[in-house]
C-alpha cells in the first residue's frame, strides 16, 4: 500500500537547517566555556598575559562541517604549552589539551542536548 | 581495564623506535640519541630525542591509554627535524596512516600497541635557554601488555 511520507519529509527540511543552528551554537559555547576556560583554569602565570591571550574564533559551518578555533594568542603559548619539564608556580604544561582531553566526553551529549531543545522548542 | 607498566612501555617503545630509524639511532649506549623521562645532556648526542608520557600523572600501573610527546633538541633545526621525522615515520605505515596492531615487544614481558595515534607531525616549537632547536611531535599510544 503505498504511503504518503511528503508530510513527514516537509518536517525533517524544516528541522535540517534548525538542527545546524543548534549544533553551531552548541560548538560557540562549548568551545568558551568549557574549553577554553578550563585552559585557562590550568595555564600558567606569571604576568597574566599568557592567560589573557586565551581566545576563540566564533563557530562556522562549512557545509556539514562546523568548526571553531580557541587557543592563546601570545607567542610563547606554544613553548609554555609543550615544555613539560618547566615548573610552574601556577597552572601546567598542556593546558589546552588537557582541558580539550578532559572536556572530550562532554562534547556529544552537549550538542545532542542543544539539537533537542532546539527541534523540542520549534515544534 | 588492563594495567600497563608504563615505564617499562616507554623503555620497550624507544627501543622499538630506534632499531625502525636508519640508521638504528642510538638508545642502549652513549652518546644516546633517544631518552625516556629526560635526557642526560652529558651523555646525549646532537640531537637527542626524548619520549615522555604527559597529560597528568600516570599511576603505576597506568591505563591502557596514554599521551606521549616526543621532544628533539639539537643545535641544527634541520637535524633535530630530521631526527624527529625518522621517529615519527616509525609510528605510521607506508600509506601515512597510523599504525594498528603492532607487536612493540614480544612476550615475555613484552607489549603490544593497539593504536597508535599521531596528532601532529614534527613541528619546530622554539630554542630553548641554550639557543638550541626544539621539535616536538605528541601521539597517543593505547596498549596492552602481552605476558
Amino acid at each position: 500500500m503505498p504511503v504518503d511520507r511528503s508530510d513527514h519529509l516537509a518536517k525533517l527540511a524544516r528541522a535540517t537547517p534548525a538542527a545546524r543552528r543548534a549544533v553551531l551554537r552548541a560548538v560557540d559555547r562549548f568551545g568558551e566555556v568549557p574549553v577554553l576556560s578550563d585552559a585557562q583554569a590550568m595555564t600558567p602565570v606569571k604576568t597574566g598575559f599568557l592567560v589573557a591571550s586565551g581566545t576563540t574564533t566564533p563557530a562556522k559551518l562549512d557545509g556539514e562541517v562546523v568548526t571553531k578555533e580557541a587557543g592563546f594568542n601570545a607567542d610563547y603559548a606554544a613553548a609554555v604549552h609543550e615544555r613539560l619539564g618547566n615548573k610552574h608556580d601556577v597552572g601546567q604544561a598542556k593546558f589546552l589539551s588537557t582541558s580539550l582531553q578532559r572536556n572530550g566526553p562532554r562534547f556529544g551529549p552537549k550538542v545532542a542536548a542543544e539539537v533537542k531543545a532546539e527541534l523540542e522548542g520549534g515544534a | 581495564m588492563a594495567q600497563v607498566d608504563w615505564e617499562s612501555f616507554l623503555d620497550k617503545l624507544a627501543a622499538w623506535m630506534a632499531a625502525g630509524t636508519s640508521p638504528a639511532l642510538v638508545y642502549s649506549s652513549v652518546p644516546r640519541a633517544l631518552w625516556i623521562g629526560s635526557a642526560l645532556e652529558a651523555d646525549a648526542a646532537d640531537p637527542y630525542s626524548v619520549l615522555r608520557i604527559y597529560g597528568g600523572a600516570v599511576p603505576y600501573p597506568g591505563p591502557a591509554k596514554c599521551s606521549i610527546q616526543c621532544r628533539t633538541v639539537g643545535t641544527s633545526v634541520a637535524a633535530a627535524m630530521q631526527q624527529a621525522v625518522k621517529l615519527f615515520n616509525t609510528l605510521i605505515n607506508a600509506d601515512q596512516t597510523p599504525k594498528r596492531m603492532t607487536t612493540i615487544a614480544a612476550s615475555p614481558n613484552g607489549f603490544r600497541a593497539n593504536a597508535i595515534d599521531p596528532l601532529q607531525p614534527p613541528s619546530f616549537l622554539s630554542r630553548d635557554d641554550r639557543g638550541r632547536a626544539e621539535v616536538i611531535f605528541n601521539f597517543d599510544a593505547s596498549v596492552v601488555g602481552l605476558p
